[in-house]
C-alpha cells in the first residue's frame, strides 16, 4: 500500500500554501510538524481529497485519488482540525450517523460505536448531547469517528489539541495499537506526541517539506550543535546576543541553559542530550518568535 | 537539452541511407504472430476484467434507490422541531380557513413554500455547523448528502400541501382541487427556487429567513391591493403551468449550483477555521 504526493502544490491567490511537496507514505505512522502557517492543514486537506491541488497529483497505489473518488473515501478516516459537530446529537447518535455516511452496515456500526466509545473513554457520556461536551470530549469523539470504518489511511489534523496529558497518553497508545498495516498521518504542534508515536517525522516550513526521516536519524543531524551550560541570571542577556538559546531552566542559584552553536563554545559547556523539541527549535526558532506567527495555512 | 538523454529523430528526419539501415536491423528480428486460438483465449481471460456497462434504466434505478436510502438516513438528522412546526402551521392554516373564514387561496399560497424554505436550514445545517469538511470525506458524496436532504424537505412540503388541499376540498366541495393545487404549487416551486439560490450565497438561516420574510410581505401587499387576489386567481392554467415550469428550471440549476460544484463551494465553506 502506497500513498504518493507527487510534486504537490496549492496556491491561494499569489501565495503558495504548499509547494513542491514530494513524498511517499507506506504503512507506518508519520508526524507532520511545523509552526502555524507552515501548510500542514492545506496538505492534509489535499491528502483527503477535499482540496484540489494547484499542481501535482496524489496517487494511491498508483491511481489518482481524484479518480478513485468514492473508493478512496471508503478507506479513509479523517479528523479535521476544526471539527464541527451536530450539537443536538448524542455521541452515540453522531457515531451512528457518521457510520451511515461511511456506508457501514448497521449491526457492524452499532458494535463499532460501542467499542470506540469505550476506547476513547466516552462510554458514560454516550447518551449526552454533544452540545454539553468539553473540548477534550469533542476531540475524543472526533478521533472515534475517524476510526469507525477501520480505515487503511488515517489522517488526523492536530488530534491531541485539547486533550489532557492522560488522554494524550491514551491516544498515543491507541495509535500504536491500531497503526499496524495502516498509513497514519498526523499533524501536531506537540513535539513530544510525535516523538512517541511517529516512525517518521516530517518538518514543514513555509509550505515546503524541510526535513523527513526517522526521529533517531533526524537527531543525528543535530549532534555537536546543542550544548548545555549553567550561567548566572545576569549573563543570560549577553548569551542571547551571541547564541540562539533554547530551553532555560531556573535552578536555585543559577540558570540551566541549552544553546545552539555549530562549534563548541569556548566557555564551560557539555553536549546536551538531544530531543525532537531541540530539532523543532533549531528549525523554527519558535521561542522568540512565537508571538509573530500568523494563521495556520 | 538534458545531456543524459538520447535525441531521437522521426523517420522523416532520418537520411534515406540511415533509414534503410535501421529497417534492415529491425527486420533481423522476427516476431511470430500468435495463433488465432491463443488470441481468442487471451481475450476470454481478459473479458472477465472488463467492467460491464449497465443500461441507463438499471443505472437510474440504482441511483434512485441510493438516493432514497440516503434520504432515509438523513431524515434522522432533521430536528423534530422542524417536522412539528411545519405540521402545526398547516393545521392552524386549515383551522383559520374553516373557522375564521380567511381567504382559502391566499392562505394556501402563503403556507405552501414555508416547509421547504424552513427545511433549507436543515439541509444546510452541516455547512452552517462546520460539518462539511468531515462529511465530504465520507464514502457517500457531499452531493448525495445535499440531494437527499433536499428530497426529504421537498417530499414533506408536497405532502403537507397535498393534505391541506385534500382537506380543503373535503371541507369546501365547490372548490376546484386542480385550481387549489396550482395555487400552492406555483409559489412552492418559485419561492423554493429563489431560496435555494439565496442559500448558495448566504448562510442557511439568513438565506431562508430573508426569503420567508420577503414572501410573507409580498402576500400581504398582494392582499392589500383591491382586486389583485381575484385577478391572480383568474389567471389561466397555462400561465400557471409555464410559471411552474420556469421555476423548476431555476430550481434545477439552483441544485446544480449548490451541490455539483463541490470543489469551489467546498473550498469556500472550508474556511471555518484558521486555514488560509
Amino acid at each position: 500500500m502506497e500513498l504518493t504526493a507527487n510534486r504537490l502544490g496549492k496556491r491561494y491567490g499569489q501565495n503558495w500554501a504548499v509547494e513542491d511537496f514530494d513524498t511517499t507514505f507506506t504503512p507506518g505512522v508519520y508526524a507532520l510538524i511545523g509552526p502555524n502557517g507552515s501548510g500542514k492543514t492545506t496538505l492534509i486537506r489535499m491528502l483527503v481529497n477535499i482540496l484540489k491541488p494547484t499542481l501535482g497529483r496524489i496517487l494511491f497505489n498508483g491511481k489518482d485519488i481524484a479518480n478513485l473518488d468514492e473508493q478512496y473515501r471508503d478507506i479513509l478516516g479523517y479528523l479535521p482540525q476544526h471539527l464541527g459537530l451536530y450539537k443536538n446529537f448524542t455521541a452515540e447518535q453522531f457515531l451512528m450517523y457518521i457510520s451511515a455516511l461511511k456506508g457501514l452496515d448497521k449491526k457492524y456500526a452499532l458494535k463499532k460505536t460501542n467499542e470506540l466509545m469505550e476506547t476513547v473513554n466516552l462510554k458514560e457520556a454516550g447518551r449526552k448531547k454533544i452540545g454539553q461536551f468539553s473540548g477534550g470530549m469533542k476531540q475524543r469523539l472526533g478521533i472515534a469517528q475517524a476510526l469507525l470504518n477501520d480505515p487503511k489511511i488515517l489522517i488526523l489534523d492536530e488530534p491531541t489539541a485539547g486533550l489532557d496529558p492522560k488522554e494524550r497518553i491514551r491516544f498515543r497508545n491507541l495509535i500504536a495499537e491500531i497503526a499496524g498495516g495502516k498509513i497514519v498521518i498526523l499533524s501536531t504542534h506537540i513535539v513530544s506526541d510525535a516523538e512517541y508515536i511517529a516512525g517518521e517525522i516530517m518538518f514543514m516550513k513555509n509550505g515546503f517539506l524541510l526535513q523527513k526521516g526517522q526521529p533517531s536519524a533526524l537527531l543525528k543531524t543535530l549532534e555537536g550543535k546543542i550544548w548545555q551550560t549553567q550561567i548566572r541570571e545576569e549573563d543570560l542577556q549577553r548569551l542571547k546576543e551571541t547564541y540562539r538559546v533554547g530551553h532555560i531552566l531556573r535552578t536555585n542559584s543559577c540558570l540551566d541553559v541549552r544553546l545552539f552553536a555549530e562549534m563548541r563554545p569556548s566557555f564551560a559547556v557539555s553536549p546536551a542530550t538531544l530531543g525532537l523539541e531541540d530539532l523543532y527549535l533549531y528549525h523554527f526558532d519558535e521561542i522568540d518568535k512565537q508571538s509573530e506567527t500568523g494563521p495556520e495555512k | 537539452m538534458n545531456p543524459g538523454k538520447t535525441e531521437f529523430k522521426t523517420d522523416s528526419e532520418l537520411p534515406e541511407e540511415e533509414y534503410s539501415e535501421f529497417l534492415n536491423t529491425l527486420n533481423e528480428y522476427s516476431v511470430k504472430f500468435p495463433p488465432e486460438y491463443v488470441v481468442q483465449s487471451t481475450m476470454n481471460i481478459l473479458q472477465q476484467y472488463i467492467p460491464q456497462r449497465k443500461n441507463s434504466l438499471s443505472r437510474l434505478k440504482e441511483k434512485s434507490s441510493a438516493l432514497f436510502f440516503a434520504a432515509l438516513r438523513e431524515s434522522v438528522l432533521i430536528s423534530w422541531q422542524y417536522w412539528f412546526f411545519c405540521a402545526v402551521l398547516f393545521i392552524l392554516g386549515f383551522i383559520l380557513i374553516v373557522m375564521v373564514n380567511v381567504n382559502l387561496f391566499t392562505t394556501a399560497a402563503l403556507l405552501s413554500p414555508i416547509p421547504f424554505v424552513a427545511g433549507l436550514m436543515e439541509v444546510l445545517r452541516g455547512r452552517d455547523q462546520g460539518m462539511t469538511e468531515l462529511e465530504s470525506t465520507c464514502k457517500h458524496s457531499f452531493r448525495e448528502i445535499i440531494l437527499s436532504r433536499l428530497l426529504i424537505t421537498g417530499v414533506y412540503s408536497i405532502l403537507l400541501n397535498g393534505i391541506l388541499a385534500s382537506a380543503l376540498t373535503l371541507a369546501y366541495p365547490n372548490t376546484l382541487l386542480s385550481k387549489l393545487v396550482l395555487i400552492w404549487l406555483t409559489p412552492l416551486s418559485f419561492v423554493s427556487s429563489l431560496s435555494l439560490w439565496a442559500a448558495v450565497y448566504l448562510k442557511g438561516i439568513y438565506g431562508a429567513a430573508s426569503i420567508l420574510s420577503l414572501w410573507v410581505s409580498a402576500v400581504l401587499i398582494i392582499q392589500g391591493i383591491p382586486g389583485l387576489t381575484e385577478l391572480l386567481a383568474s389567471v389561466s392554467f397555462l400561465t400557471y403551468a409555464a410559471m411552474i415550469f420556469a421555476a423548476l428550471i431555476l430550481f434545477f440549476f439552483g441544485v446544480q449550483r449548490l451541490a455539483a460544484k463541490q470543489y469551489s463551494g467546498r473550498e469556500r465553506w472550508l474556511n471555518h477555521g484558521t486555514d488560509g
